[in-house]
């Protein structure tokens, strides 16, 4: 049965240490930072290249102001701005907390589970998302960041 | 040693894992676990190390990481639009290969299926390190931006 990767895939402990302690840092660095600057008008958060110079919403469009909205628990304006990543959550935030167990708790929790029709799922459902977000009627209109 | 299938800590020496009672590979193991086992809790199934032949369990196909990074491309667009969509291109040329590599087998092409996988393996290493340089990039503009923001209104 296929799972998710995981840190446990690495043998040596000291490299699966090392990558743990780097990632960790970096993610504290960028959820401090996304915290306290809305990076909507904060203006030094880099402009999409793609949505600046054609106009179009990608798949992640608006998921930095979604997280900015979710660390101050303001859920429905985290929808707002982009409902895949927010649906993520949940399963990205399982993810690290297995990893954090693993790392700190010496004890794993169980993996999860992907077997390979559903990441064909979810490799569909993305897409589907990133063309359907920029069709400008009104239902879909709501999957657009605003 | 961790089990490959469910990340439980095991003893070095284990051939089963304590938590899950999967086999767990002595040598450098590849993330998917070799022989399909029924998935009723089986009490005391003889295991036994040896290498299975080549079957479909034995070729990883890394379809799972061919499909995150893709999917992480394609939501990092900010990112990745910003090189040029380098890194969707490599996710998207190593999950051609891990698609092949079950096309191969289904055709009982063992010796291509393992290539596409060695391929496939290869082109998401690729993905993985240029996807990581950019969002460390990204990062680092973020921040600096971030700090000097705060010196300005400091003063």
């Amino acid at each position: 049965m296929a799972v998710l990767p995981s840190l446990a895939d690495i043998e040596s402990p000291r490299l699966r240490h090392a990558i743990f302690w780097t990632g960790a840092a970096f993610c504290a660095a960028g959820a401090a930072v996304v915290y306290h600057w809305n990076p909507e008008g904060a203006g030094f958060f880099p402009a999409c290249p793609l949505r600046t110079y054609t106009g179009y919403y990608c798949p992640g469009c608006g998921a930095t102001r979604a997280l900015h909205q979710l660390l101050h628990g303001h859920i429905g304006a985290a929808l707002g701005y982009n409902p895949l990543f927010v649906l993520s959550v949940p399963f990205v935030a399982y993810w690290i907390i297995s990893e954090v167990f693993l790392l700190l708790g010496g004890r794993a929790l169980p993996r999860i589970p992907a077997p390979d029709k559903l990441m064909w799922l979810v490799l569909a459902i993305v897409i589907t998302f990133g063309v359907a977000r920029n069709i400008p009627y009104y239902p879909l209109t709501l999957l657009a960041p605003h | 040693m961790f089990c490959p299938n469910c990340g439980a800590n095991n003893a070095d020496t284990a051939t089963v894992c304590i938590q899950c009672n999967q086999p767990i590979p002595q040598f450098s193991s590849p993330p998917e676990p070799p022989p399909p086992m029924p998935p009723a809790p089986v009490p005391a199934a003889p295991v036994t190390p040896s290498a299975p032949p080549p079957t479909i369990a034995s070729v990883p196909n890394y379809l799972v990481h061919s499909i995150i990074q893709t999917v992480v491309s394609l939501m990092c667009c900010g990112l990745t639009c910003g090189v040029g969509l380098i890194p969707l291109v490599l996710a998207i040329i190593a999950l051609i290969f891990s698609a092949q590599v079950n096309s191969k087998l289904g055709a009982n092409d063992v010796a291509g299926a393992q290539s596409a996988s060695k391929t496939a393996k290869l082109f998401n290493w690729i993905a993985l390190g240029v996807l990581v340089g950019v969002v460390v990039v990204y990062g680092l503009l973020v921040f600096f931006g971030a700090i000097s923001n705060y010196w300005e209104h400091r003063f």
